[in-house]
């Protein structure tokens, strides 16, 4: 028998006693929200998935490996910015650890700007844009021992897996082509990994975080800050446009 | 006996309520759903546009009527509201209705035109094609029709029909103003400002010409049958805008009878332009003096031979390209109209100009930097040697420490 297990067998007659005093003053949810309840294990539903809603900068590295600079002279160097969602379906728990998942993910970014003129290099009334599509399957690792067992609300947590990208150009309402005839649009792919923090939201208000869990089985609520590294390159084929990006990314995850 | 003299009674009671009713009997009246002719079949059966009345579209409706006896009364069809009431339909201060059609109770079919259940209020008289420039309120309007059957002596209806309800919009919309062009590859880039006060716009047509001299016109002038001859050119090469373009009406009523001569050798003032926004009469204004169209003529409805060049949803939209059909290095001008939900096409804005030219997008760039990527989505190009060496490596070297492990 564990410790813990000791330990909670010793307190029982006096939770027993603590609880025969008290009057009826049940754990549960009323029309203002839960109340009465400890968060713990032994009070949540069954948690099998997380889901994550994505925000953050996108840098495609399309220039690397070419003899100019055509996305930066495009498009320039201001920020862009990707919105995407993962899900994720936690296969297994190991104890006084975290969750092990396979995860699946989508996002998208677009970059336009006005074409300039082959004759003078003028900007035209033509928009170029670029659209990327980043999309992955991951495993991830997240230890929510610390905040489980430490109660210190914090998740650490690491992806790995494959990527694929799929990116298309226009030039006003057609899609881009070159010189020679072939259509600006294809594919990358290439390693996706990523590191990331949570912060879990359910320490601001545990009574609340109780109610969501009874009513609508949503376990845990958190923000997080990650850094994201989609290497689409092709395992650096020459052939394959850079779509990839290194950038932090910001979002809120719920497991449920 | 008894029997008889209660019989007799009965008949006297039943003659007394009988000289004690009315001339007639209320009666019944059923109505069904109308079949429509030169009507676009686009919208819902109960609503119309401009060009519908323009086009003199006819509602054919079959009816029945029962119980009116031997004296039938007065049929007649009135549009508006309230119009089963005598006094909205007699001219008072407050009436609300128009008279639509006088018909027979021994027929079982009428046929309605669309100009007439338009017309103005108090209108008894069949007004035409005038009535498509009843001054309207903006947007959608509603009215019913109401079939009545009524006492020729007191105007009391006998019968009436259950309304039947439709809406029209026989306001054409303004264009846009401000209208600006940027050259593109292949066609025009343009920035306008959405007319203001209007709830129901659905899409700005572009509209296309070669930039050339101006035709020819006379807002409120003569009919066109002579023609002053050509000028300018015209996209497709057929000459120039004949006929001093007349556009007839006054003050809230232009409807354009001139039209667009596609022959430059007569000048014939050509077909009847159908529409006019209805009551605007302002000509929209060209920000730059110096572009020109023979064949596209602000504050007028396209023209033959002006090209169609695109389409853009009006919601929230101020700018928009052309579609990209125009020849780089020939200089254009563009207009804009605006359609609403009903449909209707309004007159051409003010001119913008521009010369499409070659551009050098994103892609055209990347490939000519030396990039290889591209062709479609199922292009599938091969990882680079050494990484798929370093990939093989890695799986083994997994494969190993699994085995291992085991």
């Amino acid at each position: 028998m564990s410790k813990r297990a000791r330990r909670l067998l010793a307190l029982a007659p006096a939770v027993a006693a603590l609880f025969a005093s008290l009057p009826a003053h049940a754990q549960g949810t009323d029309e203002f929200g839960g109340y009465g309840a400890q968060r713990g294990t032994q009070s949540e539903s069954k948690q099998e998935a997380a889901f994550e809603l994505r925000f953050g900068r996108y840098q495609p590295q399309v220039d690397s490996g070419l003899s100019g600079t055509p996305f930066q002279s495009t498009f320039g160097n201001d920020s862009r910015y990707m919105f995407g969602a993962e899900a994720d379906w936690q296969l297994l728990r190991i104890p006084h650890f975290g969750t092990l998942a396979p995860g699946i993910g989508w996002g998208y970014t677009k970059f336009s700007s006005k074409a300039r003129f082959a004759s003078n290099g003028e900007l035209s009334g033509t928009t170029t844009r670029l659209n990327i599509m980043p999309m992955y399957l991951v495993g991830v690792v997240r230890a929510d021992v610390i905040s489980r067992d430490l109660k210190i609300p914090l998740v650490p947590y690491a992806k790995l897996g494959f990527g694929y990208g799929l990116w298309w150009s226009s030039d006003g309402k057609l899609t881009a082509e070159s010189a020679d005839g072939k259509k600006g649009r294809g594919a990358s792919y290439g390693l996706t990994y990523a590191l990331g923090g949570m912060f879990l939201l359910d320490v601001l208000d545990e009574d609340d975080a109780v109610t969501a869990d009874g009513i609508t089985g949503i376990n845990n609520s958190y923000i997080f800050a990650e850094w994201f590294r989609p290497q689409l390159d092709g395992f650096g084929s020459a052939k394959v446009l850079d779509i990839g990006s290194s950038s932090w990314v910001l979002g809120v995850a719920l497991e449920i | 006996m008894r029997f008889f003299r209660l019989l007799v009674a009965s008949l006297c009671l039943v003659g007394l309520g009988l000289s004690a009713a009315p001339a007639y009997a209320a009666g019944t009246f059923t109505l069904s759903p109308p079949t429509w002719t030169k009507r676009a079949e686009d919208r819902p059966i109960n609503f119309l546009n401009r060009k519908d009345c323009l086009d003199g579209a006819t509602a054919s409706f079959s009816y029945k009527v029962t119980g009116l006896g031997t004296n039938n009364g007065v049929f007649e069809v009135w549009s508006g509201a309230g119009c089963e009431s005598k006094d909205n339909r007699n001219n008072t201060a407050t009436t609300t209705c128009a008279r639509v059609k006088v018909g027979s109770t021994a027929e079982t079919r009428i046929e309605l035109n669309f100009q007439e259940m338009v017309k103005a209020y108090g209108q008894t008289a069949d007004v035409g094609i005038d009535a498509c420039d009843t001054p309207q309120g903006a947007g959608k309007q509603n009215r019913s029709l109401y079939f009545v059957i009524y006492d020729q002596n007191n105007f009391a209806s006998l019968a009436t029909s259950t309304p039947w309800a439709f809406s029209y919009d026989i306001v054409a919309p303004p264009p846009p103003s401000n209208l600006r062009a940027d050259a593109g590859d292949r066609a025009l880039s343009t920035h306008f400002t959405p007319p203001s006060g209007e709830t129901n716009l659905l899409n700005y047509h572009f509209y296309c010409s070669l930039k050339g001299s101006a035709p020819v016109n006379s807002a409120g002038g003569s009919s066109g049958t002579a023609g002053s001859d050509a000028t300018g050119t015209d996209t497709a090469g057929t000459g120039a805008t004949g006929g001093t373009d007349a556009v007839v009406g006054g003050a809230g009523a232009d409807v354009a009878t001139g039209g667009a001569g596609t022959d430059a050798s007569a000048g014939t003032s050509g077909v009847a332009g159908t529409s006019s926004s209805g009551g605007t009469t302002s000509i929209p204004e060209t920000l730059d003096p110096s572009c020109t169209s023979s064949i596209l003529v602000p504050g007028e409805p396209p023209r033959e031979g002006a090209i169609e060049c695109g389409t853009i949803g009006a919601l929230t939209s101020s700018s928009g390209d052309t579609e990209p059909t125009l020849t780089n290095e020939t200089e254009y001008a563009v207009a804009v109209a605006t359609e609403d939900s009903a449909n209707n096409i309004g007159v051409l804005s003010g001119l913008a100009c521009g010369t499409p030219r070659d551009v050098t997008g994103f892609y055209e760039a990347y490939t000519k930097a030396g990039g290889q990527a591209g062709g479609g989505f199922c292009s599938f190009a091969p990882a680079h040697r050494d990484a798929l060496w370093t990939g093989a490596g890695l799986l083994l070297t997994a494969c190993a420490f699994w085995r291992r492990r085991k």
